[in-house]
Parts: structure tokens; sequence; C-alpha cells
């Protein structure tokens, strides 16, 4: 008997459907009562305990939470609202703006549940009395405002621009906290929380974990497909084995997990309604044309024909069984595309999946014939075609060749004699992690910083350096932006000095990036003298021409980034070190290298007439 | 619009017609490139302060400034830097440093003598790497020039001289420095925020004790007079006392030099924009003349890998602006026709000759090819078709010339000429117009469009066309591939789906 189970259909609404709609939490509820989901898929709104206590307090501050379309917004404020004795009911009549009195200061509490759906005198109306309130001069109201960043500062700029100059001021504040991601600030009574700021990687696992273990996949006991000693046919329960965090499954997961924390060192934001939809796609993604997503029915179809080709988990993270144009629309699918999996490859890689199984390569017999659904099944026919035969589908050789890299690349184990990250765009990528790791815990980054400073010294220069514990800041004459830097102006340490600046690496304000500073012992305060933050890009960047390479792609913006940087940097310097000429004699630093990649500063005296 | 100032008789009756120079000032032209703009008005602007008086010239009310500057020669310097061509070979070819010194002194025919040079520098190889330094960072090296007309990237004030002929003693033929660097020193002495823009100058782009500067005074003969023979010459023209084009200028002079960077990084930036506002007071000038009194517009393609719409719209745009300046021309000759003394003349008793006697005294008009005869139109005709020959020969080129090489326009072949900016350009605008660290995408857009008239998104393009002039989403993708370029040149940050920032590397908000 082909059982239909009931959570299968109740997920597949998390799928692709419109984004921005914005009665998205409204359909998920009733959906949840349909289909009798119990307990319900959620994770705990990651401000909600800030935002109850601030509310519970005698002097409760404004919140503002800003962020893209299915962050979770109106899931905040729905919450605020029950918790404080707020009618479920009458917030489903669908008001724009509902409010109570909070029990314990006695103050109207107004919430907001979209600023962007005011029409524009309500919104003036509302960001006055905001504003008033933020700035102290109204004790009796708090509000509770959700809103797109990009819609609150524009209205809250233009609104501030028809008022005096405190509004302005106001508005000035705000437009600051939201870009250096601040949650606070001393002249306002406000929290400010940017919800797309919050780490994806760790929501990610929590929804998998609700959604691969949800009870209610016992719902497939007697279905015909799952036999009782557990082995199945079923490609959901394939994939919904897959991505078990056990096993092969833990590491499947894992992957996921660091494209999530890499994507965010990259400033790339997945908001929460797209994690959800990415877990859902991976399980259920169906490439049959015009399907998208497996029912129990169709999922029986395809176990019958075995074509399973359609069902591929590791395929679905890139929402391959949508249409450009759908899977454009998903800010998960952009970001992820950007690592290139499936494209990037290198010898090593190809070598192993085009001639493996030639030369009884063990490595190809554990990772590709050992995978009876996703991997030599789905593969070697391709394979032999191309190798063997007519040649006919080169193009569905190549397509069935990139899934082999994206099944590898989340299904490699992390001790394998492979490294995984070769197959994206950022190779270095398993670096970053360990460097952002050591940087958080105190770990060892010798060997990394020594990597970054040689990257950073050949940009700087435009010389081959070799040496990686000595930074060198050289110009190039005219305008300072030529290739070829040989005038040394300064050599900055690496490692902590007492009294002269040095450089040195730390983890960035949202604890996921790391940040090159150059410290000034002798300043009073922080005696920071500026900083950079290095994004995976710029990391890649470093390490590809460290060890020889640069790469063009990436090369043009990372160049700018750091000679811009380079260039302040001299001035700050010469500012705060810099030596005053003397009279009679003009001293220059040529800096030349040797074959061996060491650099030599040569001390250039030349006299001057009187 | 102010009434125009009384040109000096002397530039009046120097050139044959008094018509571009009537228009926009003596002068302009297509030679002289941006670089060499701002290289004459530094040379300018040295001269002037050393005398106390830089971008504080007086004008009596009513009158044009009247001064004389002077620019050195510096002929040993350059000769040693852009005449030199033994240099390397005797480097290369005598071993021990006594020979090549020899050798050198022995070949560098000259009338001074660089036996000092040995002392200052020590080794050859020493003083062949500094004059190498100083060519590789020259001004605009792959131009074939002669050498009196090359220059030095400007250190310092000693790294500032004049352009001169061939032969380098003679009387300068005014090739290369053609007197627009006049105009815009004269633009800024009338914006009003002279005197502070001197102070910052001075203090920012020309230092004394800059290294460099210092070492070319090093390469100087002991004991040079750098005043010696210099070159002297009275300041140009420009025709209007107060436009707002040159409170624009001043402004945009202002913001760059408060940066926080190194002055000779602000020369490139400076280059460009500076000669982007003379465009504009062209075209302002221009539409004037015509009597159109919209405001010029730059319609900007942001390089796509598909032809697009906005391609075709740029194009016909720069066509216009290109030819705005020869309808002027033509406008402003026409104007003669409106004047009561051109019904006089033609009721005269001798029409040709009263119309002719007009036309040669209302535009310094000396025919190079004796008395045009025929009756008054034809006389007219001559006299315009003369103007607009003239004209075409180098003033109708700057617009094209000049847009192409500050990096606002591209030429292909087979595809013309539009208006696209370059990397440097858009780097530099936004060092410019992002004044507090960062602003917003769109305002930055809307700053752009105020301040330089650039046209990128729809908005913009509806203000300066009234209507919108093509269809909407071929502006919302030209505004997302400039969004994607100032990214990649690390000048742009997107916070979400919906907000960006445009972010200037050289101003903290500190």
């Amino acid at each position: 008997m082909n059982v239909q189970n009931k959570l299968v259909d109740f997920l597949r609404h998390y799928g692709a459907i419109p984004a921005g709609d914005n009665m998205y939490d409204e359909l998920i509820q009733t959906e949840i009562e349909r289909h009798g989901v119990s307990p319900v898929i959620h994770i705990t709104p990651a401000r909600l305990q800030e935002v109850t206590d601030n509310f519970e307090a005698t002097d409760p501050r404004n919140v503002i939470l800003t962020g893209t379309a299915g962050d979770g917004k109106t899931f905040h404020c729905r919450q605020i609202w029950t918790a404080f004795g707020g009618d479920p009911e009458h917030w489903s009549v669908g008001d724009k703006i509902v409010s109570l009195t909070l029990p314990t200061s006695g103050k109207t509490l107004t919430i907001v549940k979209d600023l962007s759906e005011l029409i524009q005198e309500e919104k003036n109306k509302m960001l006055a009395n905001l504003a008033a309130s933020v700035a102290h001069k109204n004790s009796e109201n708090v509000y509770l405002v959700a809103a797109n960043d990009g819609q609150l500062l524009a209205s809250w700029r233009d609104w501030s621009e028809s008022q005096g100059e405190d509004e302005h001021k106001i508005f000035k504040v705000i437009e600051d906290m939201l870009v250096e991601e601040r949650t606070r600030d001393d002249a306002l009574h406000l929290n400010l929380y940017n919800l797309s700021r919050l780490d994806a990687s760790g929501h990610f696992q929590e929804l998998m974990e609700q959604v691969v273990e949800h009870p209610q996949w016992s719902q497939c006991d007697g279905c015909d497909m799952l036999k009782s000693d557990g082995l199945t046919t079923c490609p959901i329960l394939i994939n919904r084995e897959r991505l078990r965090n056990v096993n092969e499954g833990a590491v499947f997961r894992k992957r996921l997990e660091e494209l999530m924390k890499l994507a965010r060192a990259n400033r790339m934001h997945i908001p929460i309604r797209d994690l959800l939809l990415l877990g859902v796609n991976i399980l259920l993604g169906d490439r049959q044309s015009g399907r998208v997503l497996l029912t129990c029915r169709t999922a029986k179809n395809r176990a019958e024909k075995e074509d399973y080709r359609l069902t591929n988990p590791y395929a679905n993270v890139f929402g391959m069984n949508l249409s450009d144009r759908q899977r454009q629309q998903y800010q998960v699918f952009n970001t992820l595309e950007a690592f290139g999996i499936g494209r990037e490859t290198d010898n090593q890689f190809d070598n192993l999946l085009i001639y493996g199984s030639y030369n009884d390569s063990k490595l190809y017999t554990d990772f590709v014939s050992k995978d009876a659904y996703y991997g030599a099944p789905a593969y070697e026919p391709y394979l032999r075609d191309y190798l063997e035969g007519a040649r006919e589908n080169i193009e569905e050789f190549m397509q069935a060749l990139s899934r082999q890299r994206q099944r590898l690349f989340f299904s490699l184990p992390s001790e394998s004699p492979l490294d995984p990250w070769r197959l994206t765009v950022y190779q270095a990528s398993g670096r970053f992690l360990e460097f952002v790791e050591g940087l958080k815990n105190g770990g060892d980054t010798s060997r990394t910083v020594e990597l970054l400073v040689r990257g950073l010294n050949r940009t700087f220069c435009g010389m081959m350096i070799d040496d990686g514990m000595v930074l060198y800041l050289a110009s190039s004459g005219g305008d300072g932006r030529g290739r070829i830097a040989s005038l040394l102006n300064y050599d900055l340490p690496t490692t902590r000095q007492r009294r002269n600046p040095y450089l040195n690496f730390a983890v960035g304000g949202d604890d996921a990036t790391p940040c090159m500073q150059i410290v000034d012992p002798d300043a009073s305060g922080e005696g920071i003298v500026d900083r950079l933050t290095i994004q995976l890009t710029h990391f890649e960047y470093l390490v590809r021409v460290a060890s020889g390479s640069l790469p063009a792609s990436f090369s043009r913006q990372c160049n700018e980034d750091f000679l811009d940087f380079k260039l302040r940097l001299i001035k700050r310097l010469d500012d705060l070190i810099g030596e005053e000429p003397s009279g009679d004699e003009i001293s220059l630093q040529a800096l030349t290298v040797d074959e061996d990649g060491r650099a030599h500063p040569d001390n250039v005296r030349i006299r001057v007439g009187s | 619009m102010s009434t125009r100032l009384e040109a000096p008789a002397k530039y009046r009756s120097d050139v044959n017609v008094w018509v571009d120079e009537a228009i926009w000032g003596h002068r302009l032209y297509n030679d002289q490139t941006p670089w060499l703009v701002l290289l004459e008005f530094l040379a300018i602007f040295q001269s002037r302060h050393t005398e106390g008086k830089a971008l504080k010239e007086s004008r009596s009310d009513g009158a044009h400034e009247t001064f004389t500057y002077y620019i050195p020669r510096l002929i040993p310097l350059r000769q040693l830097i852009f005449n030199n061509p033994h240099i390397r070979y005797v480097e290369d070819n005598h071993r021990s440093d006594p020979e090549r010194w020899q050798a050198w002194l022995k070949t560098f025919s000259s009338d001074d003598d660089f036996g000092y040079l040995q002392d200052r520098f020590g080794s050859f190889a020493r003083l062949s790497r500094v004059v190498e330094f100083f060519q590789t960072t020259a001004i605009e090296p792959h131009r074939q020039r002669r050498w009196t007309s090359r220059f030095l990237f400007p250190y310092g004030p000693n790294c500032l001289y004049a352009d001169l002929p061939a032969n380098a003693n003679g009387s300068p033929d005014r090739r290369f420095f053609a007197r627009s660097g006049e105009l815009l020193y004269l633009m800024l002495n009338r914006s009003g925020k002279g005197k502070e823009l001197a102070e910052t100058i001075s203090e920012k782009l020309l230092r004394q004790d800059e290294t460099w500067n210092r070492a070319i005074c090093a390469l100087l003969p002991e004991g040079y007079r750098v005043d010696s023979n210099a070159v002297s010459s009275t300041i140009g023209y420009l025709p209007f006392a107060e436009r707002s084009e040159y409170g624009n200028l001043a402004e945009t002079w202002t913001r760059l030099l408060n940066l926080d960077l190194p002055g000779e990084a602000l020369l490139d930036p400076l280059m460009r924009l500076s000669s982007l506002h003379m465009l504009l007071y062209m075209l302002k000038r221009a539409n004037e003349e015509v009597g159109d009194t919209s405001e010029p517009k730059f319609v900007l393609e942001i390089a796509s890998p598909r032809r697009t719409t906005l391609f075709e719209l740029s194009k016909e745009n720069f066509g216009a602006n290109r030819m705005l300046s020869t309808r002027a021309v033509r406008a402003y000759i026409e104007s003669a026709k409106e004047d009561e003394r051109w019904r006089e003349a033609l009721h005269a008793r001798a029409p040709a000759e009263a119309v002719r006697e007009y036309l040669t005294e209302r535009y310094e008009w000396q025919p190079d090819n004796g008395q045009p005869s025929g009756d008054p139109d034809t006389i007219f005709e001559a006299l315009r078709t003369y103007a607009e020959k003239r004209h075409q020969q180098h003033v109708a080129k700057v617009h094209m010339e000049w847009a192409r090489q500050i990096g606002l326009a591209v030429s292909r072949r087979g595809a013309g000429t539009w208006y696209s900016p370059d990397d440097s350009l858009l780097k530099a605008l936004v060092m410019c117009v992002v004044d507090e660290g960062r602003e917003e995408y769109h305002r930055f857009l809307a700053k752009l469009y105020d301040r330089f008239r650039l046209v990128i998104g729809a908005n913009e393009a509806e203000k300066a066309f009234g209507t919108l002039p093509t269809d909407q989403n071929a502006f919302m993708q030209n505004t997302q591939r400039l969004e994607q370029r100032l990214r990649t040149l690390g000048l742009l940050r997107r916070l979400s789906d919906d907000c960006a920032y445009v972010e200037n590397p050289f101003r903290s908000n500190r």
C-alpha cells in the first residue's frame, strides 16, 4: 500500500512559493491546522527574549526590527502581541497597527506590523510619534515597529528632511546604527535589531533537525516502499536519511553549515524563510519538468522507474529543479550559486571522476560506486558514452559530471585525501574557517598570518616577495596607483609590539569575518590607526597571490580595496610617525627583491644643492 | 547671466574673428589635454602664489583681471629627464662607475656642465634610477610629444615649468599650454572660494619639502636660478564675471582636497573633474547662445555585454552635445541681424560696404583671403562660413577629446562615440560626491545628476528630459550594472535587497 504522509504534503508549502508574500506567516498557520502537524516546525525567534524582557521592564525602550522579507519580523511581532495578552483573533483581523497596555510600566505599546504597508499620511504620523518617543519626548507610548531596512531609511529620511535639525539628527543616528550594525546608541531610547545580521548556519541546523526528525515520519510505516529492515526505495526517505545528522548525513549538514558561514563572511544574507525553503527543496526537489517538489505519489513513480537522477539532493541544494527565472528569485540559491560548486574543479577530481573506474581506484569505489542512487548508476552511462561511445551527448555528460562534483563536495569525509574546497571558487575556504575559529579561540594562526602577509606584500609592492613576517608598505610614485611600488615607506612588524605600530589580525564585530588592523600601542584608547575587513573574497585573493597566482576573476576588486587601504594607511602613518625632512639630504628606501624572494631595502642618500 | 566683460584689445586684434573667444573665453583648445590644463593651472598658481596673490586676483568692478605670470623653463632638468637617451646605454656598456660618469658626461652634450651630479648622487646607477623614476611617472608618457612638451608628475612646485617649442630657448608657441589652464584659474578666482582654496592647494599639492620635489632640486645645477629667462604671459580672457559653474568647480576642488589622501593621489581626480566642470560650462554657455534654457546632460550607458537602448540614447545625446558648440557659433553670428545696426547698414547708401564695416567691427573680422565682396547676404555668409570653419578646427573638437580623455565617453569603430564612464572617473566621482563617508545608492545617483548632470537612473532621466525617453526597465538595468561596477571597485556595499550604500574609502565619518 502506498501511504500518503501528511507531513510531506505540509512541507511542500515551505517550498518555492513566491517570496515577499506578506501573508506567508498567516498561510503557514492555516496549513499547520489543516494537516494536523504537531509539533510545529519553528525556531525560537532570535531576539524574542530580549524584546520581551524589554517590554516587561519599568522603562521599556522602543524597538525596531528590520530585515529582509522572510526574516521573521512579523513572527516576532505576533509573539510579542500574544505574550502581552493580545487576542490572537484580533491579530488575524489584519489591522496594520495594533496596541495594548504593558502590565509593568502601564505604557501603551503600539505594534506596527510592517511600516511599508502604511499609506504616506499614516507613515508620517507614525514616524513623528516614534521619533518623539526615541528622543524621550513622549513617555506614555512605546513602539515595536517592523520594517525593511531600505524602506525604513527612505521614509524616515524623507520625513525628517521636512522637519527640523533635531529630527534629522535622529535619522542620522539610526542610519549609522543600521549601517554600522549597532543595536543601541546612547543618544536614543531605542533598540534596533537587524534580523538579517543573524547567523544563518545555526538556524539552518535547528530547522533541519526538526524537519528530518519530525515524529510524523512514522506515518510512512506500512508504506510498501519501506521494507521492514528500514531499507527503502522512496527518494524522499533516501534524501531524508542523507540529511540526518548521522553517518554520511553529518558531512552533508556540516558542509551546508560551512557554506552559510562563508556566505555571511562575504556579506551575503540568507533569510530564514529561504532556509526552510532550501531544506525542503533538498528533501523533495524533483527535476521532472513542471513538478518542482515530490509528493508521495510522484516519489513512488520515480522509485519504480529508478529515475533517481531527477531527485538528486545535492543538485537540489542549488535549485536545479527550478527554472532559471524561479531560482533567481531566491536569495539562497543566488548565494549558493556564487560558490561555483559543480563548475569548479581541479585535475585530481576530474581524473578520479573520468578515469577512476578504469584504473580500479579505491577512491572511486568508495566515493562513486558505493552510492547506489546518485553515484555510479546516475553517471556511468554518460561516462561510457563519452569515453567509449559516440560522444553524442557531451552536454549531458558535462551535466552528469557536474552533479558528481556537487555530490562529492557534500559527501567527502573531512579526513579524505581530497580537499572538497577545491571544488569551489573559494579554494581557501577551509583555511578561512579555521583561521576565524583560531582568532576567536586563541588558536595558532601564525601560518595563515604569514601567508596573508606575503600576499599583502606582493600586492602592496608588485614584486614577488616571499617574506611573511614583516609588512612592507611601498609607493610607486606618481598618483600612487602604479603596479610596481619600489619605494619603501614603512615596514611594520606582524607581532605585538610595545612601542611601534604593528599589524594585527582579529575577528570583526560580526564574529564571522577576520579584520586586519594597524595598532599603535603608544596611542591612548584602542590605538587602531586603520583597519580593513578581510572578506572571504579578499582572503582567497591573498592566499592565491601568496602561492603565486593572480586570479583574474576577482583580482580587480581586491586589488582596488588593498590599494586604497595602502594609500590611506601611508598617509595616516606619515601624520603619526613620519620623519621630518632633513635640510641637505634626501633619504629614500629603494626596495628590491632577490632571486630567493627576500626583500632588500636599500638606503639611497642624495645630497641636495644648497 | 551677468554681462560680458570687456576683453583686452590685444587679444581681440590677435585673432581673425572674435567668436569662439567671445562665447567661451580665450581660450579652449583641443590639443591641450585635461592633464595639461591642470599643469598649466598649477604653473600659473605657483607663479602667483610666490607673489602672495594666488586666486586672490583683484578685479575692479566690471573689468577683467589683468596680471602677468611667469613660468620657469628649467631646461637642464628637462634635458636630463626627457632628452637623455644615452644614460641607459652608458650604464649597460661601461663597467666601473668612474667610466660611466666620464662616458656619459662626454656624450651628454649640453650648455650646462652636469659634473655636479657625480658629487650628489655618488653612483651613476643611482642617478640612472632616479631619472628612470621621473620618466616612468611622467604625465601622459605614451604620447609622442617633443621633449620640450613632456611633463613631470607634479610632485611639488619645482616640477612645474613651461611648454616650449623645439628650440627650448625660443618663445612659446602655445601648442599644449594653450590658455585653458588660465580659464580654469580665472574660474576658481571668481568662485568666491579662492582664498581658502589657495591655502589648501599650496599646502596639499605644492609642498616644497615633498621628497620628490626635493629630488628634482638635486638634479638642478648649483645656484641655478629658476626665474632666469622665465616665460611671461598676461592672463587670458573669461567672459563672465559671475556664474554658478565657478562655485560648483570650487566646491569639487574643496571636497577633493579635504580627503584623507596625500596630494599626489588627488591630482588624477582633480584633472578629470575640473575638465568635466569645464565641459559643463561649455555646454551651458552654448545653450545660452542658442536660446535654450534647459540644463546640459550626459546620458551614461554603463558598459553592458549586450547592446542596450541606453546605448542609442547616449549616442544621440553625445551627438547633440558635440554639435551644440557649432550651433552656438551660428547663433552668435546670427545675432548680428537682430541689432539695429544691421538694419541701418542695409538701408545705407552702399549696403555691402556698410554691412562689411559693421561685421568686421562687431566680430573683429579679418578675412584671410581679402575683403569679401558681393551683396550683404553673401558677405554675411562668408563671415559665418569662416567662423564655423575656424570653430571646427579646434574648439569644436574639445568636447569629444576631453570627454574621452577624462573617461566620460568611449569611441568604437563601427559603433561611434557615446558616454560611458571608466573606472577612474567613477572613482573620482565617488570621492567627490560621497561626502559623509557613505551615501545611499539612489541618493548618490541623484547627486551625480545635481552636481554633474550625469543621467544613469530613471528618476534622473525624468528630470533631465521631462518625461522618460525610453522604458524604465532599461534605466533600472543601467543602475544595476553601475552597482555591480561600484561593487567590484570596492565602493559599494549592499545591506539588503532594498538598500545599498556607496562608500568613499577616503573620507572617514569620524
